[in-house]
């Protein structure tokens, strides 16, 4: 029986376009197998919770009230430098006290019907303000920059492509930010503020990707220095930094003896 | 995960099981993965009327579900949907089909039984062989015999089929039985090996098949977890039945209501014809 790798509807989102725009293997294994990683890789979970934690002093006060924000860190067990410092760099940079609207980690979507093939792109953002006309989507990051201009992000279109629907629909001007959080990045990237002619590549663009998706018959590997840094460097059948994965099943005495 | 405490009197304690289980169809192997099809169409989802359905992740995700998709989940009409994709249960199905053949018959599970899977991708085939001398290194001293308890268990009195694998059902040498529930590395950190949700459709599935005993060993085969439940089944099976019926009442007002909302739920969905968020 042949297998289906694709829904009918394919579905779209930040992470896995970026992954499908970087490697086409890694795609398939993470987003279509559906497999474990293989290798370990830089865990986030400082990530995860200051995302958390931005949500919750939004939702319940503002991050510019230092009592408000240590209660709900001390609250949630992350009353640390490093996490106060995250959150102090974020309030620099909020627009609360100017906005008429907010919304915090709404999954926002919009549905391509034609021409074909037809997809659901997906995208989670972590707050919407609306303030002075303008849509303004902020995803918070944790780690290293990687592009300095957010229109050469793959997962920062497919975030404009949702984004921008939600926006017309409030007869809103959109734009995304990026805020870097780490005091290890200087500076954000520009704000970027998609026109029409960005937004009709970025479908267009976005369109052609799931079409090749579907033509597609090999899922070939990009084989060069980002396998390095790939949670399936050791399984992947085209990488460059071939090895033995890191299961624990996979561990033998011995293995266990030496580390 | 808490110990399952308490039971319900008014809880029907017998009778549930009306209708025999469908007998899993084994998964033909594989071949290698292909893309999908259709690029232009949504088929139309009015469905053929069905017994409706519940599985795990309905009863557990209800309150958060679209309520249109939950409506067309619950009334079974899924056949006639979008297809959805199903590459990413190949390999589990493979393991969890062989690992079957390997105890058709009374005696430990017979390695050989574990054919590597050359149709599948190199990755999973890496998966596969990594998953296949697990579950030997867990259950490869344990003999008894497989059998089949299906997918679907029909309880007459809320009137729904129960659908789910709940594992591999082994009936041991002295007439006890167990049942493996395994997973395959994929788990998000700090979820359970077998959730409130799952354990309970196990105590129900068992019902007819393990009426008086039964453990439930679930495994994670690729990152070697291990945890063995031995529940008291009386009040167990009382607290699943509850639970269950409570569960399928909120599932059957919320499909009642039915409103569409995009969200989360629109990734994936096979019912996007027709949905009013999305009109064409």
């Amino acid at each position: 029986m042949k297998r289906r790798l694709l829904h009918d509807i394919v579905s779209i989102t930040p992470s896995n376009y970026d992954d499908f725009a970087q490697c086409e293997r890694r795609f398939l294994n993470r987003h279509l197998l559906g497999l474990p990683a293989s290798d370990p890789s830089a865990a986030n979970e400082t990530g995860l919770l200051v995302h958390d934690m931005l949500r919750i002093i939004h939702d319940r006060g503002t991050c510019r009230d230092i009592a408000h924000v240590t209660d709900v860190l001390s609250g949630h067990g992350a009353d640390t430098d490093h996490v106060r410092q995250l959150v102090a760099r974020h309030a620099n940079r909020c627009p609360s006290a100017e906005i008429t609207s907010a919304a915090h980690e709404q999954t926002l979507t919009r549905f391509h019907r034609l021409p074909p093939p037809m997809f659901m792109a997906t995208a989670r953002i972590d707050a919407v303000w609306v303030h002075d006309g303008l849509l303004d989507a902020r995803d918070y990051k944790t780690g290293r920059l990687r592009d300095e201009r957010l229109a050469d992000d793959p997962a920062a279109r497919v975030q404009a492509y949702v984004l921008d629907a939600a926006a017309r629909q409030r007869g809103l001007r959109l734009r995304l930010r990026y805020e870097y959080l780490s005091a290890d990045v200087a500076d954000d990237p520009d704000a970027w503020e998609p026109d029409p002619d960005d937004l009709a590549a970025i479908e267009e663009e976005l369109r052609a990707a799931v079409e090749r998706m579907r033509t597609n018959d090999d899922w070939r590997g990009v084989a060069d220095e980002l396998c390095t840094r790939c949670a399936y460097r050791s399984i992947c059948r085209d990488s460059a930094a071939p090895g033995e994965p890191s299961w624990p099943v996979l561990v033998t005495v011995d293995d266990a003896d030496a580390r | 995960m808490g110990p399952l405490t308490g039971s319900n009197p008014a809880t029907p304690s017998s009778g549930t099981l009306a209708r025999a289980s469908v007998p899993t169809t084994p998964c033909p192997p594989g071949a290698f993965p292909v893309s999908s099809q259709v690029t232009d169409t949504v088929p139309d989802v009015d469905a053929e009327p069905e017994v409706p359905r519940v599985t795990p992740s309905m009863l557990r995700r209800a309150d958060a579900m679209c309520r249109r998709r939950l409506a067309r989940e619950y009334a079974g009409g899924k056949r006639n949907a979008n297809k959805a994709a199903d590459a990413r249960f190949a390999v589990s199905n493979r393991v969890y089909e062989d690992a079957r053949l390997a105890q058709a018959e009374s005696g430990p599970p017979r390695p050989e039984a574990f054919v590597d899977p050359t149709d599948l991708e190199p990755e999973q085939r890496f998966l596969y062989r990594a998953a296949a001398r697990g579950y030997l290194e867990t259950f490869g001293d344990r003999p008894g015999r497989a059998t089949d308890l299906g997918w679907r268990t029909h309880l007459d009195d809320l009137g729904v089929d129960l659908i789910a694998d709940v594992g591999i059902a082994i009936e041991l040498p002295g007439g006890g039985r167990e049942l493996r529930a395994l997973h395959f590395g994929s788990r998000h950190p700090n979820a359970p090996l077998l959730d409130d949700a799952q354990l309970r459709f196990a105590l129900v599935r068992t019902e007819e098949w393990a009426p008086d005993q039964l453990t439930i060993v679930a495994a994670d085969v690729i990152e070697r977890e291990v945890e063995h439940h031995s529940p008291d089944l009386a009040s167990a099976r009382s607290d699943a039945r509850e639970w269950i019926a409570e569960r399928v009442e909120l599932v059957q007002r919320l499909a009642a209501d039915g409103r569409s909302r995009a969200g989360a739920d629109c990734s994936g969905c096979p019912f996007i014809a027709g949905c009013d968020q999305f009109p064409s």
